[in-house]
């Protein structure tokens, strides 16, 4: 299955004829009456039903009341299909992912030996080997071995990714493929309760609870519906009175289909009916962007973000750290720097590591050595020394040598520590601190190359902003959302890139712990904060901050503290996220405002309908026909034709709850002003033209 | 007012993108519910006690006036009454034991079916962080919320009523203008 390629067309055919079936069975009183504004429209169409069943049975044929019942039942299937509509398209992706989610087989690792066990066998801790064409049978992490693995059935990314033990890029997902290589994975999940799993029950929404603003928007809703239950119940005995006034025998103008009429054109039914499917199509918009979100309540919280914490590296930047340049140290040949850096970064795999191999070999034509000849030790990369480098003891003739590259901080540190002070290596020094810092300012990183405590020179890594990173900041900041650049980098480095980026603030040197120190110190001034990351070091700030979002790509430790899985391990995803939160709320807020201005129209179609006979002399009309302001046919006509618009409404909006209100990156103000012109004032003045229209539709084909 | 103020709040906060805050306190579901408390109290108590009113002979008796005008009389006494203000027209006799209890029932109503969500929301708000305010915020201190607060009003509140006045008073205009009285 591939993701990227999923319907982005609202009404697929399959999924319509299926919600289409849905809608029949969501009129189940138990599901109905989880939605409180459809329940009263709902049980409306059951006391309509009841009459009109009531005036058959006697023999009457009441072609009004009859109307008023099938659009009063098509009110509530519409409803109903929304929420199925966008049910559906989870629903369709949750069982393309039950198809690969066959029965693996693993080969489990006892004292050495292998066994086949099925997947669901597998405990934590287990080992299974996976070679090249075998299915990963569950969660885990490789914890020996490096090999390609196609994830497109998770991510729909076609390209495959390595995963290798130890670092960042150790956690497997099951279900996924390898492709080259052999592998062993210690499980971390049980079967049941893997990622694949988790996946299937968030699009299925099985696990769907409602998100804290749609609890409150609902007792709004709520409380609405009480109010207009309140004021149609009323009008029936000041209705009576006023008959009795009017001097009018005939019973009572106000039936019960016309009262259930009024009450469901008055009840915020388009709102009412859409919020669900709004719910779950954002959702729904997430796993389209490749997001996998926790809960509904990590998806609102990221529309209520006011700090964005960014890892530079990856997110502003392209990434990778690239050497550029050998500048040697006045009395060093250049050649020797290039050969002692090379040496120093042959066991470093890190792109950067790798780029300075590179480097000297294009310029200078060194070739990598076979460490092993060499009996080299190589000092690895580590937090406490910022440094790495390679040991070469004397062998065959050929002297020792001690090779550490690493920032200028560090190296500085670990000269003065080891006694190397004399007058030559710190002027020296110094030389190298002036160019470093140069480098530095111009957003490169320097490093400096050291040999046997003897200062060569220094190596200079430069990092690319992001194309057009500059002006999605600027968009955040419209946003009135602030970004945090965070850079182990020194803060001359930092200070150039966030500049060239345009962030609005940067936290230089930073450890996990600054980073959690950070998120916490937001969150007491009152901030939601949202941050990206993928290492296990991050895995601390992921669970403090508002809305964590962890890469695919990451270990498995950052995947479970976040509460959203990016399963592209794009960090600039973090600004869609933001915007589809924004989108959900903004959506939810401009159906509720249409929702309500919709009734001033409805009020102007149904009262007058009511009262045009009352107080009227005979023969005439009324005077409350004076309200009749959209001059609709007849009393009937017009109750019918604003039940009718009340339902086709709900229709026309499904695709935009589904899709949601277009987002633009504007300050608050601006688009409140927007979204008043189009959904309050265009609600205002939509449903008079649209109720007049089915009026001359309705009375054009004689139904009333 | 003030809780006619959280609804707009609510509703346009929504609108913009963001969870609704006032004051630079959030609006949840526990605001939320009790300003509905506060609103939906008063709308209940002056439409539901006028229309007993209406269907009692307790009710009818003390009227001076037929037709719309005694409607008016009756809407007015409860709507008066629970805004805790307690006139009524003159052609309401409100001195019977059935105006005196239902008045008094509805200015009980009208007065402490208020205070209390006021103070409960109160309660709440003090005990929240105060969020920052950011280009993001929906301000509530300019001619924008103002309008948008009145708007909220005269629309709601219009829904509540307009149907029970446009049997009164409003008819009883259109009426008086065509000439007819009773």
């Amino acid at each position: 299955m591939n993701m990227k390629r999923k319907t982005t067309k609202l009404f697929d055919k399959a999924i319509a004829s299926r919600a289409l079936a849905d809608a029949f069975v969501k009129l189940d009183p138990r599901l109905e009456v989880k939605n409180p504004v459809m329940f009263v429209v709902f049980l409306g169409a059951i006391l309509t039903s009841i009459v009109v069943i009531g005036e058959l049975l006697a023999g009457k044929f009441v072609g009004f009341n009859i109307q008023i019942m099938i659009w009063l039942w098509l009110t509530v299937l519409f409803a109903n299909f929304a929420e199925a509509v966008a049910e559906g398209r989870g629903k369709a992706q949750a069982d393309s992912l039950r198809k690969m989610r066959t029965k693996t087989m693993a080969r489990r690792l006892v004292d050495d030996r292998e066994e086949k066990v099925t997947a669901a066998e597998l405990k934590i801790d287990d080992m299974v080997i996976c070679e090249a064409g075998d299915i990963i049978p569950g969660d885990g992490e490789v914890i020996e071995g490096i090999a390609s693995v196609d994830e497109s059935a998770i991510t729909g990314e076609s390209a495959p990714v390595i995963r290798e033990s130890g670092g960042d890029r150790s956690a497997v997902t099951s279900g996924t493929r390898v492709l080259s290589d052999k592998i062993i994975i210690r499980i971390t999940s049980e079967a049941g309760n893997t990622f694949l799993d988790r996946m299937i029950a968030m699009v299925e929404g099985a696990r769907r609870r409602k998100t804290p603003n749609e609890i409150a928007l609902s007792i709004l809703l709520i409380a609405l519906t009480a109010i207009f239950i309140i004021v149609v119940i009323s009008l029936l005995p000041f209705d009576i009175y006023s008959e009795k006034a009017a001097g009018m025998l005939a019973p009572s103008a106000l039936t019960l289909p016309i009262l259930v009429s009024l009450l469901v054109c008055l009840a915020p039914t388009t709102i009412g009916g859409l919020l669900s499917a709004i719910g779950i199509s954002g959702m729904d918009r997430m796993i389209q962007r490749n997001v996998l979100a926790v809960s509904g309540r990590a998806v609102e919280a990221a529309g209520d973000i006011d700090v964005l914490l960014l890892d530079k590296t990856g997110t502003i930047t392209l990434g990778n750290r690239m050497a550029t340049e050998f500048i040697p140290a006045a009395s060093v040949n250049v050649e020797r720097l290039a050969d002692a850096a090379q040496l120093a970064s042959l066991a470093d795999e890190t792109p950067e590591g790798r780029s300075i191999v590179v480097l000297a070999k294009e310029r200078f034509g060194l070739r990598g050595r076979d460490i092993k000849e060499l009996q080299a030790r190589f000092v690895p990369f580590s937090a406490q020394t910022q440094m790495s480098g390679v040991d070469i003891p004397a062998v065959d003739g050929r002297p020792a040598r001690s090779i550490r590259k690493g920032s200028l901080e560090s190296i500085r540190k670990y000269l003065a520590e080891s006694g190397a002070t004399d007058q030559a290596s710190s002027m020296d020094m110094n030389v190298a601190l002036m160019i470093g810092t140069d480098i530095a300012m111009a957003g490169g990183t320097p490093l400096l190359v050291v040999e046997n405590l003897e200062l060569l020179g220094i190596i200079q890594l430069k990092d690319v902003v992001k194309g057009g990173i500059k002006e999605r900041f600027e968009q955040l900041r419209a946003m009135g959302i602030r970004t945090v650049m965070i850079t182990g980098d020194n803060p001359f480095t930092a200070a150039s890139i966030a500049a060239e980026a345009g962030v609005d603030d940067f936290i230089a040197q930073a450890t996990p712990e600054t980073k959690l120190q950070c998120i916490r110190e937001e969150q007491a001034q009152g901030r939601l904060v949202a941050m990206i990351g993928d290492g296990t070091n991050d895995a601390p700030a992921l669970a403090q901050a508002d809305v964590g979002v962890a890469m695919n790509s990451g270990t498995q430790a950052a995947r479970e503290a976040g509460n959203m899985v990016d399963l592209d391990s794009n960090p600039t995803k973090l600004i869609e996220i933001v915007e589809i939160g924004k989108q959900l709320l903004m959506t939810r807020g401009a159906l509720t405002t249409f929702s309500i201005a919709n009734d001033v129209a409805k009020y102007f179609a149904i009262l007058p309908a009511l009262f045009s006979t009352l107080y009227a002399v005979a023969g005439g009309v009324g005077p409350l026909a004076a309200l009749n302001i959209m001059k609709l046919t007849s009393p009937q006509s017009a109750i019918l034709s604003a039940v009718i618009f009340n339902a086709l409404i709900i229709i026309a909006l499904v695709p935009l709850a589904l899709r949601g209100i277009k987002y633009r990156p504007l300050g608050a103000n601006a688009i409140l002003i927007r979204n008043l012109m189009i959904y309050g004032v265009g609600g205002f003045i939509v449903p008079f033209i649209g109720i007049k229209l089915i009026d001359i539709l309705i009375v054009a084909l004689k139904l009333v | 007012m003030l809780v006619f103020g959280i609804r707009t709040v609510f509703i346009a906060g929504l609108m913009v993108g963001r969870t609704p805050v006032y004051l630079g306190k959030k609006i949840e579901a526990f605001e939320v519910k009790m300003a509905m408390v506060a609103v939906i109290a008063p709308s209940f108590t002056i439409l539901v006690f006028s229309a007993i009113a209406c269907m009692t002979n307790a009710g009818l008796s003390s009227l001076a006036n037929k037709g719309p005008h005694g409607l008016s009389e009756i809407l007015y006494a409860f709507a008066s009454a629970a805004a805790n203000n307690g006139s009524a027209f003159a052609g309401l006799n409100g001195n019977t034991v059935f105006y005196n209890m239902m008045l008094g029932l509805a200015m009980l109503i009208g007065r402490f079916a208020i205070i209390v969500p006021v103070l409960a929301i109160a309660g709440s708000m003090v005990g929240k962080k105060t969020a920052p305010f950011s280009a993001g915020t929906f301000q509530t201190d300019n001619v924008m919320f103002v309008a948008l607060l009145i708007a909220i009003v005269i629309i709601v509140g219009a829904l509540t009523f307009f149907p029970a006045l446009s049997l009164g008073p409003l008819v009883e205009h259109l009426l008086m203008l065509a000439g007819r009285g009773f």
